[in-house]
């Protein structure tokens, strides 16, 4: 009986990070990006475009953004400490999908991804061409 | 754009195997005034409606060309040689627009005087070998053609265009310059005055051979996926043999044009 309420009492006086590792799951955070798709006028060209970038937490935690490119490497955008949400500004430059991850740092097995898409008004083709406009 | 090291060979089958297409419609104004004398520009003129086509299979090439007219055929080509900075190609092309005197005056409220009784001249298409010069944003293209107008002579064209492609963020931006040179049978043809067409307006005249040089600047920008905005200018000049016809209306040539295009 002693033992267990020792217990008790030594893991409600544990970190607030305990609490929130064992309380924080998938369905607690949002991440969300705006606008979804980049318009470019060529397959393959460069698209540019401010993303901006929210996301939410239902508890304060540590959480870090990453991007990364179809099978490319994860490159880290920022990190917050101690947060429950923020907003961000992301210039986006690419010709392909960049995917977001947020990934909590107390368990990295708490991560939400989302993506900004690419498309394009004229498809590659083969044949090179200028057109003239007269 | 392949990487600089692929394998040449790999590139042009690449290039020789698929089947590529695009129908593009455009919406917009334009102002593209008559090169012939005392024909005015109305304000239907100002509305463009025009449909361009690009189609591509196994080095064959057919496409529109923006500036000839709405919807007529603008070249049909093969791919003789494609490398990945230059290229040779084959190809039949519309050049010169032909006039007949009484299609001139569909969309004019008086006659023309400085027109009228000239022979209808017709369009000025033919044949041509065209060499393309690739470098990173700017190509450029040579073309000795031989247009079909009839029998009786050889009418010989040349033309050399330059454009580069300047991208600023999601625009398009295209500086463009060419110079074309007419053989003398060809301006003879189309701006020459021949015994029989001599008027109180116009004596015979004889064109000679002469040219053309534009400067051209347009830009694009994507709307959605299927839309984008185009406008663009181009400033001509002709030469006096061309300028000083009778029938010719003006030394510098003015264009403009500004709409939307649809892409499928």
């Amino acid at each position: 009986m002693f033992c267990r309420v020792v217990t008790a009492i030594l893991f409600a006086y544990s970190g607030v990070s305990q609490i929130a590792y064992s309380q924080i799951n998938v369905e607690q955070l949002q991440l969300v990006v705006k606008p979804t798709k980049c318009i470019t006028l060529r397959q393959g060209r460069p698209c540019f475009a401010q993303i901006e970038i929210r996301w939410q937490s239902v508890i304060k935690d540590d959480f870090c953004l990453y991007h990364y490119k179809n099978e490319g490497v994860q490159q880290l955008i920022h990190c917050w400490e101690n947060s429950q949400g923020e907003r961000f500004i992301f210039n986006f430059e690419s010709s392909e999908k960049i995917t977001f991850e947020l990934i909590n740092q107390q368990n990295k097995n708490i991560r939400l991804f989302t993506a900004v898409e690419v498309s394009w008004v004229h498809k590659g083709t083969p044949q090179k061409r200028r057109w003239r406009l007269f | 754009m392949a990487d600089v090291g692929e394998d040449e060979n790999q590139q042009e089958s690449e290039n020789n195997g698929e089947f590529n297409w695009e129908l593009m419609f455009e919406f917009g104004a334009a102002y593209d005034p008559s090169i012939y004398k005392d024909v005015e520009y109305s304000g239907t003129d100002y509305l463009n409606l025009s449909i361009y086509i690009d189609l591509y299979y196994k080095g064959f090439f057919l496409r529109s060309i923006p500036n000839r007219s709405t919807s007529d055929l603008g070249e049909i080509g093969y791919e003789l040689i494609a490398k990945e900075d230059w290229g040779l190609d084959l190809i039949f092309k519309f050049y010169i627009e032909g006039y007949e005197y009484k299609e001139l005056l569909k969309d004019q409220d008086l006659p023309i005087p400085a027109l009228e009784g000239l022979e209808d001249k017709d369009d000025g298409d033919g044949y041509a070998l065209r060499y393309s010069k690739y470098q990173e944003n700017t190509v450029l293209t040579v073309e000795l053609a031989r247009l079909n107008i009839d029998r009786e002579k050889e009418y010989w064209l040349f033309e050399s265009y330059y454009s580069h492609l300047i991208p600023y963020k999601n625009w398009d931006i295209y500086l463009g310059a060419g110079l074309t040179f007419y053989s003398h049978n060809i301006s003879d043809y189309y701006l020459s005055i021949n015994s029989n067409e001599i008027s109180p307006l116009r004596n015979e005249y004889q064109a000679g051979s002469g040219f053309e040089a534009t400067v051209e600047i347009s830009a694009q920008y994507p709307i959605s996926k299927n839309w984008s905005f185009n406008a663009g200018m181009s400033q001509s000049y002709f030469s006096g043999g061309i300028a000083d016809s009778p029938i010719f209306e003006r030394q510098n040539l003015t264009q403009f044009r500004i709409g939307i295009r649809y892409v499928l």
